[in-house]
């Protein structure tokens, strides 16, 4: 009869734990961050990843936002809220990818256009921002009040690489051939015609 | 030929042309000798190394109370003016707040700044025309006053408006425990004269890593 008694309760008290618990099971994200610099060529691609997990007990969406310069720059982000799984550790992170294009930004230095050559004498251009992982939630009071946002903001530094060259002469060089080749034939021309 | 200013002009054309020819050589030779280069190495380079390299990712992760994550609620006011109207979640039992935000222990690596800023005065949709200003909304939290965990209401004398840019709300939170979580009450300023409706707003919560080499000065929010 004790036992009979015992099950119940522990059956009730499983039943009640299990409608309890979901009102006060907690929402969040994590960011694993793997960079917070990176060094791209002039007018190349260069994509990088962030981690998102949940250790939490519920699903959330998710999605990169971008804040700084570093927005001139990117080509290709994850803006639509993902979805992140409930109880998933930083090893099995949802990876949201962001990429960027460097367009030519350091000037050559020219002899009328030709002999071109990148002194990189300046200082190196660098894009700054923050990319921040927001939990996307769509809840709102009821009276007045506030909704809320929560972001994990990660600083971000792009460089882009000054590839050095000295200058070359080819070109001018090539332009010097045709122009003297020209003269030749038309001197030659002019005397095989007499 | 002698005399002649174009045989003269000829020659000297040659001469340009065979001038170019070896410069043009010389180029292409330099251009290869340092393609060469970058893929042997320098001749005279004969130091070996390699470089030992551990890269550890920064891990954050943080999550609202179940009520914070639902809203700040001030509820229905009925009082007009009604000075620092507390937040239905402030003292929700007996002095305790249930509004926090936790660093997970067990998936933070890092030590945590905290901001905190609101998107726009509190507002009914469409406007009225009088919101509730911005700068009667107050927050606090463990760093204001003499509070220590959630059981200890601060006062909303202690508490600072929100603003519509980031500021500070907590620097170098550590990731153990029992720090790891930071109560915040919320107050309200409604004054006399407003109009019937529901306003509303959002409060972003931001968390960054704390750079050690600033967590002495107030963490860098950004927008």
């Amino acid at each position: 009869m004790w036992k009979l008694k015992m099950k119940k309760v522990l059956f009730v008290a499983i039943i009640l734990l299990l409608l309890i618990n979901p009102v006060f099971a907690r929402k969040g994200i994590g960011m694993v961050t793997h960079t917070e610099s990176i060094v791209v060529d002039e007018g190349s691609q260069k994509c990088i990843t962030y981690g998102v997990f949940n250790p939490w007990d519920e699903d959330v969406r998710a999605s990169l936002d971008i804040k700084g310069d570093i927005n001139s720059i990117i080509t290709q982000k994850e803006t639509q809220p993902k979805l992140i799984k409930a109880l998933t550790t930083y090893q099995e992170s949802t990876e949201l990818e962001l990429c960027f294009f460097v367009p030519q930004v350091y000037q050559e230095k020219c002899i009328l256009g030709l002999s071109c050559y990148q002194p990189c004498t300046q200082e190196p251009i660098e894009y700054k921002g923050e990319v921040i992982v927001i939990e996307a939630r769509e809840e709102s009071t009821s009276g007045t009040g506030s909704a809320t946002s929560l972001g994990i903001s990660s600083p971000l530094t792009v460089k882009v690489n000054c590839q050095e060259t000295e200058r070359s002469f080819s070109q001018l060089y090539f332009i010097i051939i045709i122009i003297s080749m020209l003269g030749i034939l038309i001197i030659l021309y002019k005397r095989y015609k007499k | 030929m002698r005399g002649n200013p174009t045989s003269y002009l000829l020659i000297a054309l040659i001469l340009v042309l065979v001038f170019s020819l070896f410069g043009i050589f010389n180029e292409r030779f330099k251009e290869l000798q340092e393609k060469q280069e970058k893929l042997t190495g320098s001749a005279t380079d004969r130091t070996l190394s390699t470089e030992s390299r551990a890269a550890i990712d920064r891990i954050i992760a943080i999550s609202l109370s179940p009520d914070l994550a639902g809203g700040i609620d001030f509820g229905t006011i009925t009082t007009l003016p009604s000075p620092a109207a507390s937040a239905l979640g402030n003292n929700y039992v007996t002095g305790v707040t249930i509004y926090d935000i936790e660093i997970d222990p067990s998936s933070t690596n890092v030590d945590v700044d905290f901001c905190i800023k609101a998107s726009n005065d509190l507002d009914t949709s469409p406007s009225q025309g009088t919101p509730i200003i911005l700068s009667g909304y107050r927050w606090s939290n463990n760093t204001i006053g003499l509070i220590v965990d959630g059981t200890n209401p601060p006062g909303p004398t202690d508490a600072l408006s929100l603003r519509t840019d980031y500021e500070p709300s907590q620097e170098a939170v550590s990731s153990s425990q029992p720090d790891n979580v930071i109560y915040y009450r919320f107050y309200l300023d409604v004054p006399a004269g407003i109009r019937p409706g529901q306003y509303t707003n959002t409060v972003f919560f931001k968390a960054l890593a704390t750079d050690p080499l600033t967590d002495l000065t107030p963490a860098t929010c950004g927008s």
